[in-house]
């Protein structure tokens, strides 16, 4: 009897081995599921822990919860788990809670997971990182299961901003799995429900039917990390994500050639500013701060370094988009002429030597924009030094507050004034500047609820800031996002909170 | 042999202890971990809360010390960052890199000894000249530029592998290969020179006089010395792949420890980045002393020192 094995042959053994080879790398040209969307992000914190405050965790948080404000892609804000809100007295809010809005297994939502949420972020125990834009809340009071009363400390004109950035958490849930359980599957009220969860590579979510405000179009979504920009832009082009964040701006060419991927980008409301020492001299002076302003030309970098992305600011910390920009000013003109009279008139005729503090690759082409304001600072006779430090070597001069002659930082400001100001008050103890005046306006805008008398406050402290120019106002950053051609309903975020709701692929 | 074991052995705990303390100092010196956690919107109450779970208070040494008993006890804390143990952040991402390194070793010791081997057989002729060549340029090219490439002709232009990430084994190979590069030519040049030397022994021209077979000279007589060499530094290259890794995994976004470290350091998050260069430092001292033992077991005249 022949045995099976000996029929066999090993040469057919070899044959059916390599075809079974060329079959499993034989290309398969769709990668991406069926009607899902694949977004491929620059980072992703290690946990799905609730208020960490990096906007890549909140990115991610945002996708299955949802606040009781929300903010839209330009920063306005719309009624989220809440419907209406105002203020009823100078200390309280009266929110109007939506009704009928589900968690993902099923649960109504009501006042108690508001109340339950605010709590656990105002613990006095509590390391939420989100906690200070809530920080004046005082107490949550339940009136009834859709109406809660938030009392504050004192006025606090950006609750309701801040309230943008707070999730909503499932009370009964949380209360059940601990907060181990609700960091390992997330439960929310968002458009999207947990699904996987892969430290460092994937967040991978499914569409909720039961949204309140109607289930997405993309029946799947994964949030993809892909560290380095130039895999993102290749990830964008094979088809494998039809939205990349952060897109590289010397990479800005080949996507926009691509017949499949084009860029959008959007001013955020970063304002990158080169700030100085004003304790020290020679940037005690005003005029040589000014003439450090009128020496740089923003509008050649802005064109050649960012592509024409972003914009310039208007002499002002504030981009155009926040609460508090003042319309009245522009930016300090390219002047060489008038910037060596400046210095000149301060007693700097012969120049002097500086340097440039930054961090590399913290925000957009940062070493890049320093080097070149070196160069044009060396043009005016100021010779410049661009001095790069990593990140921990940097905090660590943010907390001896010496920052050197002069350094780069960007302000969020998130819309609104407020968040962005207070950094150049004596309180935040990172500014080198100081006025009376702009204190007290600063205090003035924190403790009124009247949006007018706010802006006013704001307005007169920009002035005041442009011309006593204790930074050269650089670019509002732009956000630069790469998508495939055919996807509808998404825009660029200014928060780099994507919201992907709408998102549908063509 | 016995004793030979024990002895290396013992060498372990201490210098892990060494690993340990330098990138404790190193940490510690370079920037506060309360500044980077907490953020710039941080409260001072949340600054104490912290300095106090972190032992900040105390001198370094005490720190160091507290730290070291933790590690006793198999606790290596939690994530600042991402308030999880920090053991567990990380022992999740080392199967990962665990994964592209046996498979770039495995490729790098096939392409490696084959290639080397048929540069010393073919010693100054063609094949020789063409796998030297690749070699020395294969180790001067850097390996971050290797790997944009692979991905621009095999994921952009013809379409056979995925750009990056993970899932089934076709996302294995461009990564693979990338870091395979970083040890492929010196594996390579050390298999050729160590094949050469032993040709000139005397032993192998007397089997060549016997009359053996080119093929069983090389593979009886020849292969086997050449072979201790090659053991060593295939114990080396394991530190010089995990290096490697970081790079690899960035562009790839290969989930991996590589990366995971080089942001940790960043943020400053001391347990997640210990319980890294732990891990890789057990791996490291654990493939070389079964490199060493290895070693031991097929030449009897590294026992007997």
């Amino acid at each position: 009897m022949q045995n099976i094995w000996s029929a066999i042959s090993r040469r057919s053994l070899l044959k059916s081995g390599v075809a079974l080879g060329i079959a499993t790398t034989v290309p398969r040209v769709v990668y991406a599921q069926e009607n899902s969307l694949v977004v491929g992000v620059q980072g992703l914190p290690d946990s799905l822990l609730m208020g960490m405050s990096s906007f890549s965790a909140e990115n991610l948080m945002l996708q299955t919860m949802t606040p009781l404000v929300l903010r839209d892609d330009e920063g306005n804000l719309k009624p989220g788990l809440a419907v209406k809100w105002e203020a009823v007295g100078d200390n309280v809010w009266r929110f109007e809670l939506r009704k009928d809005v589900k968690f993902h297994d099923g649960k109504p939502f009501t006042a108690e997971d508001v109340k339950f949420t605010l709590d656990y972020i105002l613990a006095p125990d509590s390391l939420y990182g989100t906690k200070a834009r809530i920080s004046q809340v005082e107490k949550t009071e339940i009136v009834d299961n859709t109406t809660v009363l938030i009392h504050t400390k004192g006025p606090f004109p950006t609750l309701t901003r801040g309230l943008s950035d707070i999730p909503i958490e499932p009370k009964h849930y949380v209360e059940k799995v601990g907060r181990e359980g609700m960091t390992a599957h997330p439960v929310g009220t968002g458009p999207f429900k947990f699904e996987e969860w892969v430290p460092g590579d994937r967040y991978s979510l499914t569409a909720f039917d039961g949204y309140w405000d109607g289930k997405p179009p993309s029946g799947r979504l994964v949030l993809r990390q892909i560290p380095e920009g130039s895999t993102r832009v290749a990830a964008l082009l094979a088809g494998e994500a039809q939205i990349v964040e952060e897109l590289p701006v010397d990479l800005q060419p080949s996507v926009e050639q691509s017949d499949n991927a084009e860029v959008l980008s959007v001013e955020s409301t970063v304002g990158l500013l080169l700030t100085f020492d004003t304790t020290k001299p020679p940037f005690d002076d005003k005029r040589v701060r000014q003439a450090l302003n009128y020496a740089i030309d923003k509008e050649k970098i802005l064109k050649r370094l960012l592509m024409g992305n972003g914009t310039v600011l208007q002499g002002q910390m504030l981009t155009s988009n926040t609460f508090g920009f003042n319309p009245d000013l522009s930016f300090y003109p390219y002047d060489p002429g008038k910037a060596k009279a400046l210095l000149e008139e301060a007693g700097h005729g012969d120049g002097f030597e500086t340097s440039i503090t930054t961090r590399s690759g913290k925000y957009l082409a940062d070493v890049d924009i320093c080097n070149v304001c070196a160069a044009m600072l060396g043009e005016v006779g100021v010779k410049t030094t661009v001095n790069v430090v990593e990140q921990g070597v940097f905090s660590k001069m943010t907390s001896a507050h010496d920052m050197g002659p002069i350094h780069m930082v960007g302000w969020y400001s998130l819309g609104d004034a407020d968040f962005a100001t207070v950094w150049f008050t004596e309180a935040s103890g990172r500014s080198f500047w100081h006025s009376d005046e702009y204190e007290k306006l600063f205090v003035e805008a924190r403790s009124t609820v009247d949006e007018n008398a706010r802006l006013k406050a704001y307005h007169r402290m920009m002035a005041l800031m442009h011309e006593e120019a204790p930074s050269i106002f650089l670019f509002g950053l732009p956000s630069i996002y790469g998508a495939a051609k055919g996807l509808t309903d998404w825009l660029p975020p200014s928060d780099k909170i994507q919201r992907l709701a709408d998102a549908k692929l063509g | 042999m016995l004793n030979y074991v024990i002895r290396r052995l013992l060498t372990v705990p201490l210098s892990l202890v060494i690993v340990l303390g330098v990138i404790f100092a190193v940490l510690r010196l370079t920037g506060d971990p309360v500044e980077i956690y907490l953020g710039i919107t941080r409260t001072p109450e949340q600054v104490d809360l912290l300095r106090l779970q972190l032992h900040l208070d105390s001198p370094v040494l005490v720190q160091f010390g507290y730290y070291l008993l933790d590690v006793l006890k198999g606790d290596f804390g939690r994530s600042l960052q991402f308030s999880a143990p920090a053991m567990t952040i990380v022992l999740h991402r080392l199967a990962m890199t665990g994964e592209l390194m046996v498979t770039a070793l495995a490729v790098s010791l096939v392409l490696g000894i084959l290639g080397g081997i048929l540069a010393a057989v073919y010693k100054d002729r063609t094949a020789d000249f063409i796998i030297s060549g690749l070699a020395v340029a294969g180790q001067s090219m850097p390996s971050f530029w290797l790997g944009i490439l692979l991905v621009q002709i095999f994921a952009l232009n013809l379409h056979w592998l995925p750009t990056s990430g993970t899932g089934d084994l076709r996302h294995l190979i461009l990564p693979s290969i990338t870091l395979a590069a970083f040890v492929v030519p010196n594996f390579i040049l050390i298999t050729r020179t160590s094949v050469l030397e032993t040709m000139q022994e005397l032993y192998v021209v007397a089997a060549r006089a016997k009359g053996l077979s080119r093929s069983r000279v090389l593979f009886r007589h020849i292969l086997p010395n050449a072979l201790n060499p090659i053991v060593s530094f295939l114990g080396l290259q394991v530190g010089r792949l995990v290096g490697g890794s970081i790079i690899t995994e960035t562009i790839f976004a290969w989930p991996g420890v590589g990366r995971l470290l080089i942001g940790s350091i960043f943020q400053r998050d001391v347990p997640v980045v210990i319980a890294g260069v732990f891990m890789i430092s057990i791996v490291v001292i654990a493939v070389n002393l079964l490199v060493e033992i290895t070693l031991a077991f097929t030449d009897p005249r590294i026992r007997l020192d």
